[in-house]
């Protein structure tokens, strides 16, 4: 608890921009030596202290002592619809920052030890989209993502140690990406259409693997703002694309084409790869199979595949079999009450009982 | 326990009480007492829900005696009891204002992770389930399993064998 005082009081003045000199000022403190002891975990901060850096800091006591909770850490990249006002965005990410931050201390309590590393792609916002597309061919063959990579995507970021979470977003948010010390994040809103879903999380994936050569924007939508924003979407757009579709089998199907009807043909080849129809209308005009002329005669309207037929399509688990299995053992080992646990989650108890259960978990409580 | 004992009562507790139709029997024999963000949480839930208890709220007052707690117990409760995050604030309240009253007898019996807190802290002969508080009261109430005796017993031993946190 003293050290997640020390890191987050620390964080806080930061973020405020104040010296230790003058939080020293406005605390009371007789020197500079408390507050700088009291940050370095070298000086237990007193309850009268601590209330008196909430009130000065104008922050509520759960921000110092709350380790469910991000506080001063985590960058978000918000997948947005552009009518989602930033009031909405933040709220959620609130929300978000608890289920990342609740996976990641219930993750110390039992023993799950975060990779050092940080996996990134040799790519930078002056790479061409033809190395972009590149890096994710080979990405495609040195994880064995298949004939059908967007099976297989999911298990492969989880395989960076990265957890995917399939949210009840509102419809405006798409999904995320996330960097938190220890643990990295993609929310996904599993009531998109199953081909969105895998395109988000291929986009989510380039950013996570080009953070720090190309920070995202906070909240990108479908039209970003200002060259450079727009430059990092369309990288992560022919990534993306090339993940899902790779040229070496979509290049079998489009040979086998043999005169069939072009919307029928980017529906039905959509739904084989999980993609949207759009989607591979564009990844074959990248690749130069469309002309222009050919574009030209491509009626988005009629492109209505998002993956397989509606009816085929199935509602991912809420969260992920990972993330509740993760709660279950908290629960059931006393790391966290059943009570805290639905706060977290924002669902009621019965909820939470349901939640184990859509995941085919016993019920770890009797309330 | 004895007729008059102060008891601090959690949430769960309280709804289930009221679920088995002991409350008013418990009220009648004890002192019982609780926190505000406890009788608040009480009184809350989604009341279309299969399962959603009623809680009267004026059955719920007649006898109940609330506590508010302050800030200064709370961030005392904070400091002194590290794992205090994994509880959800009705609890969280309810135990930083058990941490100044050592006349009272505490039944938050429901909850794996309040009752090891309630351990660690040194409240194992604080503790006591909703089963147990009953039985002189003359109500016999079909508790679910994590109000008895017996399922505290078992997280009693859990907890000594360091099966829990």
């Amino acid at each position: 608890m003293k050290e997640l005082i020390s890191r987050r009081l620390k964080a806080a003045r930061e973020k405020l921009g104040l010296t230790q000199a003058q939080l020293t000022e406005k605390l009371g403190f007789k020197d500079r030596q408390t507050l700088a002891a009291i940050e370095a975990g070298q000086r237990k901060i007193s309850a009268e202290e601590l209330l008196r850096a909430v009130q000065v800091l104008g922050l509520d006591l759960e921000y110092f002592t709350d380790s469910f909770r991000l506080a001063g850490e985590g960058r978000f990249s918000w997948r947005a619809h552009k009518d989602a006002s930033p009031n909405l965005l933040h709220a959620f990410e609130e929300k978000a920052g608890r289920w990342i931050a609740t996976w990641r201390r219930l993750g110390e309590l039992q023993g799950a030890k975060p990779s050092a590393l940080q996996p990134a792609l040799a790519l930078s916002e002056r790479s061409s989209f033809e190395e972009a597309r590149a890096v994710a061919e080979s990405l495609v063959e040195e994880w064995k993502l298949g004939d059908v990579p967007a099976t297989m995507i999911e298990a492969a970021i989880r395989k960076l140690g990265t957890l995917v979470l399939y949210v009840d977003a509102p419809p405006s948010i798409s999904g995320a990406a996330c960097q938190v010390p220890g643990t990295n994040a993609v929310l996904i809103n599993r009531k998109e259409p199953e081909g969105r879903r895998h395109y988000d999380l291929a986009h989510e994936l380039f950013h996570l693997l080009t953070w720090e050569q190309m920070p995202p924007e906070h909240a990108e939508t479908d039209t970003p703002r200002g060259t450079k924003a727009k430059r990092i979407e369309q990288l992560a757009d022919n990534f993306a694309a090339a993940l899902l579709m790779p040229e070496r089998v979509l290049l079998l199907r489009w040979q086998a084409r043999d005169g069939q009807e072009i919307h029928r043909w980017l529906n039905s080849t959509a739904s084989d790869f999980l993609v949207t129809a759009k989607a591979l209308k564009w990844r074959l005009t990248n690749l130069g199979w469309l002309t222009k002329s050919d574009l030209s005669k491509v009626n988005d309207a009629k492109l209505t595949f998002n993956g397989r037929p509606k009816d085929q399509q199935v509602l991912p688990g809420l969260f992920s079999a990972e993330f509740v299995k993760r709660l279950h053992t908290g629960l059931a080992k006393g790391q966290l009450s059943v009570r805290r646990a639905a706060e977290i989650l924002d669902l009621t108890i019965e909820a939470l009982a349901d939640l184990f259960r859509e995941h085919k978990l016993s019920v770890p409580f009797d309330l | 326990m004895h007729q008059g004992q102060i008891v601090l009562l959690d949430t769960n507790i309280i709804i289930e009480a009221f679920r088995t139709r002991c409350w008013k029997a418990i009220t009648a024999y004890y002192q019982i007492e609780t926190v505000e963000k406890c009788y608040e949480e009480a009184l809350t839930g989604d009341r279309l829900r299969p399962g959603y208890v009623e809680v009267d709220r004026v059955a719920l007052k007649e006898k109940l005696v609330i506590h508010r707690v302050t800030s200064i117990e709370l961030a005392s409760h904070a400091l002194t009891c590290p794992d205090a995050d994994a509880l959800d604030a009705g609890e969280r309240h309810l135990f930083a204002h058990a941490h100044g009253r050592p006349d009272a007898w505490i039944a938050t019996c429901a909850d794996r992770a309040a009752v090891r807190i309630a351990f660690a802290l040194g409240w194992k002969e604080r503790i006591c389930s909703l089963e147990v508080l009953s039985k002189p009261t003359g109500a016999k109430p079909t508790l679910k399993r994590h109000f008895t005796e017996d399922w505290l017993s078992q997280v009693r031993t859990d907890f000594m064998l360091g099966k829990l946190g």
